[in-house]
């Protein structure tokens, strides 16, 4: 074997390595979402407090925002790939938002359901735990597994506060877990989106 | 030197051994982003992945994604084999190589 062959054998070995690693690190950007979420909950909760028809305020808000993220989301994914890190994480949040959304309407009608919104709003604040500590395993990201537990803080809270300080504790968790790290994701992905374009 | 394996012609042209390992680590990636990743042209690219495509290596799927077309391309299982045994090959030859 010549020195030019195994050459050109070691530099088909470095190609196979540098496109492993690129397919790896590619991970789509998400903290618009979490903003995006953190926004809607604001806007329902506002709503039910000073514009008429409350009771609309929750299944509009949400069903809308719901659509306004999958439009968002599609037109984001575009041009894109798809690794079995970003599909872990992608099915996280889409069964847990499913579940939310199941057990948010699916008791509108029932006299177990928001008659007791202690338990209502702890059980979904559980499940926003849920997602994120579930999405920072796969990504092994001790942030976001603060993140979860702070909505199950919040969610264990719920259960024990007045109905006066329920939306208090919510909103912590809204502004703290949503807004806070929502911005300081989309901080992260701009940094990581500047290092690829000066590469 | 005759009990050496050979290199499937098809993976080891080199924009196509970097369409198979970028296509080896996603589960499905599109047109854009492999031309962007490999810093190739439309028709060159076009053209290695259908190649891929004839030899059974890559399974491409065209859908429209809000009315906009879009081409995903996945590694086959026969594919992935193929590659696991190009880089089999490559491991073999290099370990020669070193022997001489």
């Amino acid at each position: 074997m010549t020195t030019d062959t195994r050459n050109d054998l070691v530099s088909r070995l470095d190609l196979m390595e540098q496109m492993v690693q690129e397919g790896r690190k590619t991970t789509q950007f998400y903290g618009w979402m979490f903003v995006l979420w953190g926004v809607a909950y604001l806007v329902a909760i506002g709503w039910v407090h000073l514009l008429p028809k409350p009771v609309l305020a929750w299944p509009v808000t949400m069903t809308l925002t719901a659509l306004l993220g999958g439009l968002i989301d599609a037109r984001k994914r575009r041009g894109q790939a798809l690794n079995s890190k970003s599909r872990a994480v992608w099915a996280t949040w889409i069964a847990t938002g499913s579940a939310i959304f199941v057990f948010a309407f699916g008791s509108i009608g029932s006299e177990h359901g928001w008659s007791h919104p202690q338990v209502m709003l702890a059980g979904i604040e559980v499940l926003l735990g849920l997602a994120n500590v579930a999405s920072s395993l796969v990504l092994r990201w001790r942030l976001q597994t603060a993140v979860g537990i702070l909505w199950w803080v919040c969610g264990t809270a719920s259960f024990y506060v007045s109905s006066e300080t329920l939306l208090p504790v919510f909103l912590v968790g809204i502004v703290v877990c949503n807004l806070g790290f929502g911005a300081y994701l989309m901080y992260l992905e701009a940094q990581a989106r500047r290092q690829v374009v000066h590469e | 030197m005759s009990d050496l394996p050979e290199l499937d012609p098809i993976i080891h042209g080199k924009l196509r051994l970097a369409l198979m390992s970028l296509l080896a680590t996603t589960e499905q990636a599109e047109f854009k982003w492999l031309r962007e990743r490999t810093s190739s042209t439309d028709g060159n690219l076009g053209a290695q992945l259908q190649k891929l495509e004839e030899a059974g290596y890559v399974n491409v799927e065209k859908k429209f994604v809000l009315r906009k077309p879009v081409t995903e391309y996945r590694i086959t299982e026969g594919g992935r084999a193929a590659l696991t045994g190009y880089i089999q090959a490559l491991k073999t030859l290099l370990g020669a190589a070193m022997e001489l």
